[in-house]
């Protein structure tokens, strides 16, 4: 019969009719009982596959939201990545401004050294002056007392001279008529020497003047002197502060030195490991894809199997209408 | 002239609402279809029509509400023309999906050779398209695929349509052929068009990330009787966070889904069974992983979606539209008719109807509306 079944293709379902109308009610039941233990089979084998599309379709979506979380955290690790560049980027730009910074502060530092020993040099030139000045003023003091000596001096020669007067005018008076042109004369030197005195007078109190602003210009000399002092000490000391600060300078200098050139290394191998990261996430990008294709794949076989069901259960009542002899 | 025309009716008059719905049809098309509540008569309806359109294939079916050119409709007839110059047409009436739907593959084979589409071509999708009407509740929507998606090798055919319904009754529902009635069958209309075509699925719904697995289960029966080893009804309504005797309350807004990659295909549940068990829509499958999905906003995906719709065209002659009875029912709740027909009237010369179950190539999908447009892509 199998034969038969497979060599006349064309008509082999008018002549399995035939056989089929020939087969004893036994041999009937068999085939009914046959084709539906193969029903049942079918069904259970399908249903393994089905389970087994399934099972399919979780791993997928497992592996598929595996990959997406990968990628999602290399493409921030990626975006990290290029934030630390950017930062070491940022570090390099201010550590050369810095060196550059440094230098130019180096420069200002010994710059200022220079003023500081000018300046004291100026200061101790305006000491000297001071000193000298100093010296000036104790000689114009030492004038003064001359001067004042001396008006005494012209003052007792006038007071002489009074007298003298006086007593020539009382001889002049004595004498009477001989001597009232002697009177007129005596008279006359008592005036010059009451003016002399009155002149003395008033040169007395511009010497006294003299002296008095000498010695208020002396103290002050003396006062500006100590404040020179001062002024000239704090100016040694900033020298030194600026010393010690061009010795900071340039040890800074030496560690921006140091940075920058290990800012440069760590950027290299930055660099390198975010080229690989990229190839890592491009790898990923076409996984997805990859999945995606197994996806398309498993629905496929899922509609395949939804239709194996159906024809399953089709062929069960198809049989079940052989047993039955009615549709 | 136009190559589809549609048109609706709410006349309650069997007679008057054929003439009505016709008077703005072509009067010699080369495919009539119609869509009718059961507040007609099915079995008139079919005569008025067929002997309306002796030269032409018509095909009916009775629907759960219906969809016309300002949109959803409820105790309506709707229907829908499409002239010769849509291309080749040819039709097969399966006369038993449920049990024997192999016995119509000749049939189904001959059918779609004599409009010349090339079963072995490895490029179907260019052949042409195949409208599909099951009878609803006989559970063979399935079937019916099965052996209608088996006439070509390879996959990728296009396959669209929707299951008949009867106004939520849950008695019987209908379909015919050329005159020819059926509450056992399923029409299959093979199209060869001469225009270009687009199907599109929306789904108002999106995962709650909440999921369970199927472990216990009668595909053919469409019911699941253990989620994660324990009993379906516990498991369903303890994920969802509701009392499992309310359950059934959120069988509409939160049916399941399965996902394919970044798809997701709708299982809605249909009723709770005594022994805790749920019975569904459309079949559901032993050890798959299911997700609890819950609604977005309609009238924003409706808009979304009608746009993306329109922008595969630059002309677009006239739209089917297949909507799932669930989601009517929750448009109705929550008052949307207006909002969504303000949108859909903007799609030219629509026709369809509120189903049981839309069919979208290999596979029975609930809660979902189906487009398919006719014009000139872009």
């Amino acid at each position: 019969m199998l034969k038969t079944f497979f060599k006349q293709k064309e008509n082999h379902s008018d002549s399995l009719i035939e056989e089929i109308n020939l087969l004893t009610p036994d041999e009937k039941e068999s085939m009914i009982d046959g084709l539906l233990d193969l029903v049942a089979l079918l069904k259970s084998s399908n249903e393994k596959n089905a389970k087994g599309d399934s099972v399919f379709i979780e791993r997928i979506t497992e592996v598929k939201n595996t990959v997406e979380e990968g990628r999602t955290s290399l493409i921030t690790s990626s975006d990290n990545i290029q934030r630390i560049l950017d930062e070491a980027q940022n570090i390099h730009s201010i550590t050369a401004a810095v060196e550059a910074q440094g230098e130019q502060n180096i420069g200002l530092v010994n710059e200022g050294n220079e003023n500081m020993d000018k300046l004291d040099s100026q200061m101790d030139y305006v000491k000297n002056v001071f000193t000298n000045f100093e010296k000036s003023i104790a000689e114009v003091q030492q004038e003064t007392n001359d001067i004042i000596a001396i008006t005494n001096i012209i003052a007792g020669i006038a007071d002489q001279t009074n007298l003298l007067a006086l007593n020539a005018s009382i001889e002049a008076a004595r004498a009477g008529e001989h001597g009232k042109g002697f009177a007129v004369v005596a008279a006359e030197v008592r005036k010059l020497a009451e003016q002399s005195k009155n002149a003395l007078v008033n040169v007395n109190k511009k010497v006294n003047e003299i002296v008095r602003q000498v010695s208020v210009l002396s103290a002050d000399i003396v006062e500006k002197s100590k404040e020179f002092d001062h002024t000239q000490e704090m100016t040694r000391l900033t020298s030194e502060f600026f010393g010690k600060i061009a010795i900071s300078e340039k040890k800074l200098f030496t560690s921006m030195s140091g940075i920058k050139l290990a800012t440069d290394q760590t950027m290299a191998e930055i660099i390198t490991f975010r080229q690989e990261l990229e190839a890592i996430v491009h790898l990923s990008e076409q996984s997805t894809k990859r999945i995606d294709e197994l996806y398309i794949f498993s629905q496929d076989k899922f509609f395949i199997s939804t239709d194996m069901t159906s024809y399953i259960s089709q062929v069960k009542y198809l049989v079940e209408a052989l047993k039955n002899d009615q549709l | 002239m136009e190559l589809i025309r549609s048109n609706s009716t709410k006349q309650k008059n069997t007679v008057e609402a054929v003439k009505e719905v016709t008077s703005k049809l072509h009067t010699e098309p080369s495919l009539l279809l119609f869509f009718t509540s059961t507040t007609h008569s099915f079995q008139e309806v079919t005569a008025l029509f067929n002997a309306q359109y002796p030269n032409c294939e018509v095909v009916g079916l009775t629907t759960t509400g219906e969809i016309g050119p300002s949109g959803f409709l409820e105790n309506g007839l709707v229907a829908m023309s499409f002239a010769k110059s849509i291309g080749q047409i040819s039709t097969v009436l399966m006369n038993d999906i449920s049990k024997y739907p192999i016995f119509s593959r000749n049939d189904l084979i001959s059918s779609a050779k004599h409009i010349g589409i090339n079963l072995n071509s490895q490029t179907l999708e260019k052949e042409g398209v195949a409208l599909v009407f099951p009878n609803g509740l006989i559970a063979a929507e399935e079937k019916m695929l099965s052996i209608v998606n088996s006439i070509f090798p390879h996959e990728g055919f296009p396959v669209f349509g929707a299951t008949a319904g009867d106004d939520a009754k849950f008695i019987e529902t209908f379909i015919s052929l050329n005159g020819e009635v059926s509450s056992k069958g399923g029409v299959v209309i093979f199209m060869k068009p001469t225009v270009d075509f687009v199907m599109l699925k929306e789904n108002i719904f999106t995962s709650t990330g909440k999921s369970m697995k199927i472990t216990k289960a009668d595909t053919e029966q469409r019911i699941v009787y253990e989620f994660d080893g324990k009993k379906a009804t516990t498991i369903y309504a303890n994920r969802l966070g509701v009392k499992e005797n309310e359950l059934d309350q959120y069988f509409m807004t939160n049916p399941l889904g399965r996902r394919f990659n970044n798809e997701i295909f709708i299982a809605s549940p249909f009723q709770i069974l005594p022994n805790g068990a749920i019975q569904f829509y459309c079949q559901v499958f032993q050890d798959s992983i299911v997700e609890i999905l819950e609604p977005k906003n309609p009238v924003e995906t409706l808009q979304q979606t009608l746009h993306t719709f329109k922008s595969e065209f630059t002309e677009l002659e006239g739209v089917l539209a297949f909507n799932c009875i669930l989601r009517k029912l929750q448009f109705q709740s929550h008052g949307l008719f207006q909002e969504l027909n303000r949108e859909l009237e903007k799609l030219p010369n629509l026709g369809g109807f509120c189903s049981y179950g839309e069919q979208f190539n290999k596979s029975l999908v609930n809660q979902t509306l189906v487009l398919l447009g006719l014009g000139k892509k872009r």
